[in-house]
């Protein structure tokens, strides 16, 4: 491991260039599977689409990559106020833990 | 941004705004908007019935800046995968950022236009002029 890796490498063990990429990807994600929810919820004719099967897939795929996109924006700007390495770790794990466990309450419970 | 320093200024640096280029402007309502953005996700997940009983005065402005997010979001990820920053040129006086100018700068006016088209259309949603 070379020296950047080791300095930008915290408890989650993933690069900073992969994270934002990933962040990048969520995004672009968000656009195209947000527009379908937001659509079917204001247009009464595109709302026939809830009734699909995949509707389900779209909002499980869209619930992740909004908790991704958010809360690595939470990250990116809490890191910028605070740039110590022992706060990005706990809050890296803290937001992990909260990120999972939205994740998984809502996809169960609220979905 | 030493450790011990830290980054003093932080938040008050993102209204630094004056004297600027576009762009600093741009990265100012990206940051505010994605928080904002982050709130009403929070809050339509916990009450997530009462999504579409939210009043216009408030759709409005979070359609705004959502859809600002959106525009400007799409913008930054043409930058970051390099299709708008242009060629590095020899840095001779006077100096030109070639990243602020040509096809970056162009994507920054049509951010702008997309921007106010869609809020358009957002209104006109919200305001049930448009719909089917």
């Amino acid at each position: 491991m070379d020296a950047d890796r080791v300095r930008s490498v915290g408890v989650v063990g993933m690069r900073e260039s992969v994270k934002m990429l990933l962040h990048y990807i969520a995004g672009v994600t968000i656009l195209v599977t947000g527009a379908i929810h937001i659509m079917s919820g204001h247009f009464k004719t595109l709302g026939l689409i809830k009734t699909w099967d995949l509707y389900s897939v779209n909002k499980i795929i869209f619930l992740a990559a909004v908790l991704y996109h958010a809360l690595n924006g939470v990250r990116v700007i809490l890191t910028e106020l605070i740039p110590r390495r022992g706060f990005s770790d706990v809050m890296n794990t803290v937001l992990i833990i909260l990120g999972l466990s939205l994740f998984v309450y809502v996809s169960l419970f609220v979905l | 941004m030493s450790r011990k320093g830290g980054n003093r200024r932080s938040i008050l640096e993102w209204f630094r705004i004056r004297g600027y280029s576009l762009e600093k402007t741009l990265y100012l309502f990206q940051r505010v908007s994605g928080i904002v953005t982050v709130g009403y996700l929070l809050w339509h997940l916990a009450f997530r019935d009462e999504a579409y009983l939210l009043p216009p005065e408030i759709q409005v402005p979070l359609g705004i800046l959502i859809t600002f997010h959106a525009v400007n979001g799409l913008r930054l990820v043409l930058a970051e995968l390099g299709f708008t920053v242009g060629k590095p040129i020899r840095a001779v006086f006077p100096y030109v950022f070639t990243s602020l100018t040509g096809i970056q700068r162009l994507s920054v006016y049509l951010v702008v236009i997309a921007f106010f088209a869609l809020v358009v259309v957002w209104m006109l949603i919200v305001l049930g002029v448009l719909g089917w």
